[in-house]
C-alpha cells in the first residue's frame, strides 16, 4: 500500500468536533473545508475553516445529513478526503461507500465494517464468534410488542429495548414491569425511526447497576491493531454520558490487559481500520460484557489523548493516508488521570430539558492541565436543531484526586450566560462522596439527586443581590423613573421569572 | 439613594444603592462596592474581598452568575413593593389546567384524545428537542378539554398544547 498524503479535508460536521478536527489539520498543514446549514452561517467552525460551503436549511436531514450535497461540495472544493466527526453521518455505511465511490478517502473504517457494527444484532453475533462475552438477549430484532412480552415471560424483568440500527441512547428504553411495556416499545420504535430511519428493536436483559467502560482501539490497513486503554463513562443521564475519565477506578492492571486484548480481538474480527471504540458493561463482580462497537471518533476521545499524549485525529489521518500505526502496543504510554465533563445546553431547573438562547457572555477556564474543546462563541445562538453539547472540559493531573480538584476549579471558572447549562450538575457529581471514592455505576444519577437551588455562601448571595440592584438602578436611571420599575413597563410592576408562572412547567 | 427588594435563590434582600455603586444590604448590614468592568461583568468589593459577578438583564429578570452557579434575580423598588402590598397581591393557585411546552420543540405524537379522562402522571404527548423525545405528563387527574397542536408542529417555549378540565 502506497502512502497518499492528504492535502485538503472536508469536515462533514459542525460544533466542537469540527473545530477540533480543523485544529489538527492546521497543525499538519492540511487545508480544511467546512459545510454549514442556514442556521450556522456565522458558526465558529465556518470561520475557522479555510473554505466553507452552504449545504442547506437548518434541519439536519436537509443539510448535515444530505449525502448528495456533501459529496457534491467535496468534489467542487477539490478535497481528497472527508472526516465525518461523530454523530450525523459518521456511522452511516451508505455515506462511507458513496465517499469512496466518488474517489475520495473516508477518514474512518470501511463501509462494510460500519455496516457490520452498526447493526447491533449483527455486532453481537460477531463479538460472540470472536469469543467476546455478550449480554443475554434476542439474537435478532423482535417483530412486535407480543414478541417482547414473550421474552419477558421467559427471562423476567427488567429488560432493555434497543434500536438495532444504532446506539447513543436513542431508541432505548428500560422496561421494569409489564405495564410500561407497550408505551416503551412504541416510544423506542418511534425514536429509533426518527434517529436512524430504521425502527427495528432488539432486547437485552437489563444489567443492574453496571459500569460503562470502553476501550479506544486503533487499527491500520496492515492488520496492526492496538488499544489505548479504557475510559469509564458510567456517569450518564438518560443514557447520555456526562462525565468520562481514564483510568477507571474499577479496572486494575490485570482486568485492563484482559479487556484490552478482548477489545483488540473484537476489532480484528471485523478487520477494523482507523479509530474505534469497543464498549463494555462491567458488573459488580468485574465480569464484563460486549455492549457495542462505535466505528468513529468518540465525543470523549480527549480523555485518552490527555492520558497518552497522542493526537487521535492525527492518527486517524495517518491511517487514512495508508500509513502504518506509528507505535506498538507496548509503546503506548499512560500517564496520570484525565477527566472530562460535557457542558450541555440543559436547564437544571427545568428537569434538564434542552435549553436554547443567545450566548451573551462566555469566559472559559484555562491554566495548568485544562483543555476546553468548544463549538460556541459569545454572541452565538444555541438553537434546537442540533445536539445540546456546547463544549467539553477536560482536566489532567498526576492522580484522580488532583484531576478532580482541577476539574472543580475549572468548572468554577466557566462563565456562560444566555443559555442554561448542566455545569451545576457536573459540580454536584464532582463533589459527591461516592463519586470521589469511586463507588458508582450507571445508576449514579438515579440514586443521587441534585438538591434544588444553589448552595451559595452568603457573601456571594450578597454580592449577587448588590449587582442585581445596581443593574436595575442603572437601567431605571436610563429609562427615567416613570412607574418606578425601570426595565419594561409592559411586563407589569414586577420582574417575574416566567418559569414560576403556573402552567409553564411540565 | 434608593432602596430595592431583591429576590435571589429563594431569599429576599433589601439593597440600598447609590449612584456611585455603593450598596448596602440592610439585612446583614454589609457594605459593598459595585464596579462595572464591561457590559455584563462586575467586581464587588467588601473590605479585602473582591468577588467577580456576571449579570445580564433578561426578559423580566436579571441573570446572575457567580461561584459556578447561575441564579435568577427579580428586583423591584421598595416603593413599588409597598404599593403592591397595599393593593394586596393575589397569587394564582390551584390546579394546572394549561399544559404548555417547557421548551421549543417538535410535537412528535399525541397520546390522548379530546374528551379522554387522564390520570395525574399520565403521558399526554411527546415533544422532541435536540433529537431527544420528552413525554409531557398530566399534573393531576382530569379530562382533555382541547388539544391545540398536531404532530409535526414546531412549538415555542410556553406555547399552549393541551387544555385539561
Amino acid at each position: 500500500m502506497i502512502v497518499k498524503p492528504l492535502h485538503k479535508i472536508l469536515i462533514a460536521n459542525r460544533g466542537e468536533i469540527a473545530l477540533r478536527i480543523m485544529r489538527t489539520c492546521r497543525e499538519l498543514g492540511i487545508e480544511t473545508v467546512a459545510v454549514f446549514s442556514a442556521a450556522d452561517q456565522t458558526a465558529p467552525h465556518v470561520l475557522a475553516a479555510d473554505q466553507s460551503y452552504y449545504i442547506g436549511p437548518p434541519p439536519p436531514g436537509e443539510s448535515y445529513l444530505a449525502i448528495e450535497s456533501l459529496i457534491a461540495v467535496a468534489l467542487k472544493a477539490g478535497v481528497d478526503a472527508i472526516h465525518p466527526g461523530y454523530g450525523f453521518l459518521s456511522e452511516n455505511p451508505e455515506f462511507a461507500r458513496r465517499v469512496r465511490e466518488a474517489g475520495l478517502v473516508f477518514i474512518g473504517p470501511t463501509a462494510e465494517t460500519i455496516a457490520a457494527m452498526g447493526d447491533k444484532t449483527a455486532a453481537r453475533k460477531l463479538a460472540r464468534s470472536a469469543g467476546v462475552p455478550i449480554i443475554p438477549g434476542t439474537e435478532d430484532a423482535v417483530v412486535g410488542v407480543e414478541a417482547v412480552e414473550k421474552f419477558c415471560l421467559d427471562h423476567g424483568f427488567p429488560i432493555l429495548l434497543k434500536a438495532a440500527a444504532g446506539g447513543g441512547g436513542k431508541g432505548m428504553r428500560i422496561v421494569r414491569e409489564g405495564s410500561e411495556l407497550r408505551s416503551a416499545f412504541l416510544g423506542a420504535r418511534s425514536e429509533a425511526r426518527s434517529a436512524f430511519g430504521d425502527d427495528r428493536l432488539f432486547i437485552e436483559k437489563y444489567l443492574q447497576s453496571p459500569r460503562h467502560i470502553e476501550f479506544q482501539i486503533l487499527g491500520d490497513a496492515f492488520g496492526n491493531t492496538i488499544h489505548l486503554g479504557e475510559r469509564e463513562c458510567s456517569i450518564q443521564r438518560r443514557h447520555q454520558k456526562i462525565i468520562e475519565e481514564s483510568p477507571s477506578v474499577a479496572v486494575d492492571d490485570e482486568l485492563r490487559s484482559v479487556m484490552g486484548e478482548t477489545a483488540v480481538r473484537c476489532a480484528m474480527a471485523c478487520k477494523y481500520v482507523n479509530a474505534g471504540t469497543v464498549e463494555f458493561l462491567v458488573d459488580r463482580d468485574g465480569k464484563f460484557y460486549f455492549l457495542e462497537m462505535n466505528t468513529r471518533l468518540q465525543v470523549e476521545h480527549p480523555v485518552t489523548e490527555m492520558r497518552t499524549g497522542l493526537d487521535l485525529v492525527a492518527l486517524q489521518i495517518r491511517i487514512a493516508q495508508g500509513e502504518r500505526l506509528p507505535l506498538r502496543q507496548e509503546e503506548v504510554g499512560f500517564r496520570g488521570h484525565a477527566i472530562e465533563c460535557r457542558i450541555c445546553a440543559e436547564d437544571p431547573a427545568n428537569n434538564f430539558l434542552p435549553a436554547s438562547g443567545r450566548i451573551c457572555h462566555l469566559r472559559t477556564p484555562s491554566g495548568p492541565g485544562v483543555r476546553e474543546d468548544r463549538g460556541i462563541e459569545e454572541g452565538g445562538e444555541v438553537g434546537l436543531y442540533y445536539d445540546s453539547l456546547l463544549a467539553k472540559l477536560v482536566t489532567w493531573a498526576e492522580t484522580r484526586d488532583l484531576a478532580l480538584a482541577r476539574m472543580r476549579r475549572a468548572l468554577m471558572e466557566y462563565e456562560i450566560v444566555g443559555v442554561q447549562t448542566n455545569i451545576p450538575l457536573c459540580l454536584f457529581v464532582i463533589d459527591d462522596a461516592d463519586f470521589r471514592s469511586g463507588s458508582f455505576t450507571t445508576e449514579f444519577l438515579h440514586d443521587h439527586v441534585m438538591p434544588e437551588g444553589p448552595g451559595l455562601p452568603e457573601n456571594l448571595l450578597d454580592a449577587s443581590a448588590a449587582v442585581s440592584a445596581f443593574v436595575f438602578h442603572e437601567s431605571r436611571k436610563r429609562n427615567g423613573q416613570g412607574n418606578g420599575t425601570g426595565w419594561k413597563a409592559e411586563h407589569g410592576d414586577r420582574w417575574r421569572n416566567q418559569r414560576f408562572e403556573p402552567g409553564s412547567e411540565a | 439613594m434608593i432602596s430595592y427588594t431583591v429576590n435571589i435563590a429563594g431569599t429576599t434582600r433589601t439593597v440600598v444603592v447609590e449612584n456611585d455603586g455603593t450598596a448596602e444590604i440592610r439585612e446583614s448590614g454589609s457594605s459593598l462596592h459595585v464596579r462595572r468592568l464591561s457590559r455584563g461583568e462586575f467586581s464587588v468589593t467588601s473590605g479585602n474581598n473582591a468577588i467577580r459577578v456576571v449579570a445580564f438583564p433578561a426578559k423580566n429578570v436579571i441573570e446572575v452568575l457567580t461561584g459556578g452557579q447561575s441564579l435568577t434575580a427579580t428586583v423591584e423598588s421598595e416603593q413599588t413593593r409597598l404599593l403592591r402590598q397595599l393593593q394586596g397581591s393575589s397569587h394564582r393557585t390551584g390546579l394546572r389546567k394549561e399544559i404548555v411546552a417547557p421548551m421549543p420543540a417538535l410535537v412528535v405524537r399525541l397520546e390522548v384524545e379530546t374528551g379522554q379522562n387522564v390520570k395525574g402522571g399520565q403521558g399526554l404527548l411527546v415533544l422532541e428537542a435536540m433529537k431527544m423525545e420528552n413525554e409531557i405528563k398530566a399534573h393531576h387527574d382530569g379530562r382533555v378539554k382541547e388539544i391545540l397542536v398536531r404532530p409535526g408542529k414546531i412549538v415555542e417555549k410556553g406555547e399552549l398544547l393541551i387544555l385539561l378540565e
